[in-house]
């Protein structure tokens, strides 16, 4: 026979409690029966089936965090530069607002993670939480990947490390790293809440797209050969982008860009095996 | 579509017909500079 006190369940005649063995955060760890000793793998929330979404957004908001809004993540350094998923996709950087997606976050309260807008990845810390490099990695529980943010302005984990721009150094393109605390305004972060039509300007890196001309005719930008013009929408694969974080790219092809002739200075774009910034 | 020099793609004497050529130019915010992500 067990009861629920404290958020722990206690066997009523041995005074045991059900408990996570080896405190391990895993999918599949067995449950034991344990003296209690006041660790969180022995506390548990009672969650009735029909209280779930209520639950789930009361974690989202114990996190720090709102659940299913997409936000910013802003230095409190003299610049407000923006936690910023860098173009290559491997870490993370601070840089200037410019309404990419690689600037937006979303916060999952069943994994306790933040996720990057772009690619759905988790914010990891590196080597399975050995060293200090963030990098973006799939959504698991980890504790290496579980994040909170709190009332002072810190991104912490549970192992008490923060979210922290790297020596301090307010500039762009500068790593965000995971280190210890020390009450510096490099470890201390706004949260802002964006609405995702903000980004609809900007392209999501990695996602296959057309451009349609706004023209009444809504033709599609296609690539002929090297050249680019416009024609009728159709299913081929002409008329297929990808933007790398950088330069817009055939799907088919990532070694070329849309390039400006004459180092820019012509009117003529055409595709060739170098790249040109666009958003 | 916009560069970091603040030029647009732009469909060439804003011909709204197959096959015309796409280019640059300064963005004067007609029609033909315009354009939608449609994502596949």
């Amino acid at each position: 026979m067990f009861e629920f006190r404290n958020n722990r369940i206690v066997n009523i005649k041995n005074r045991k409690v059900l408990d996570v063995a080896g405190r391990r955060d895993q999918e599949n760890r067995n449950i034991i029966v344990h003296r209690s000793h006041g660790g969180k793998n022995q506390m548990w929330d009672v969650v009735y089936v029909d209280e779930y979404d209520q639950w789930k957004s009361k974690q989202a908001f114990d996190s720090g965090f709102k659940q299913g809004r997409s936000f910013n993540i802003v230095s409190r350094m003299n610049s407000h530069r923006l936690l910023t998923l860098s173009p290559d996709g491997r870490q993370f950087v601070i840089a200037r607002k410019d309404n990419s997606p690689n600037q937006l976050f979303r916060y999952d309260s069943k994994n306790r993670s933040i996720l990057t807008y772009v690619g759905n990845n988790a914010i990891t810390i590196g080597n399975n939480g050995r060293n200090r490099i963030l990098k973006p990695d799939s959504n698991t529980k980890d504790w290496f990947k579980n994040w909170r943010f709190e009332e002072d302005g810190h991104i912490t984990n549970e192992r008490g490390t923060c979210l922290d721009v790297d020596g301090r150094r307010d500039r762009e393109n500068q790593r965000v790293i995971s280190w210890r605390r020390y009450n510096h305004n490099n470890q201390k972060w706004n949260i802002v809440y964006v609405d995702e039509d903000t980004v609809q300007n900007g392209l999501i890196a990695n996602k296959p797209f057309r451009l349609l001309s706004k023209m009444r005719g809504r033709r599609a930008l296609t690539r002929n050969g090297s050249k680019i013009v416009i024609r009728d929408k159709d299913n081929s694969n002409d008329q297929i982008f990808v933007f790398n974080g950088k330069s817009i790219q055939p799907k088919q092809d990532n070694s070329l860009s849309i390039d400006i002739e004459d180092y820019g200075k012509d009117r003529t774009i055409m595709f060739r095996k170098s790249e040109n910034i666009w958003s | 579509m916009v560069n970091e020099r603040g030029l647009v793609f732009d469909v060439a004497g804003g011909k709204d017909v197959n096959n015309q050529k796409v280019i640059v130019w300064k963005s004067h915010k007609s029609l033909n500079q315009k354009w939608i992500v449609d994502y596949v």
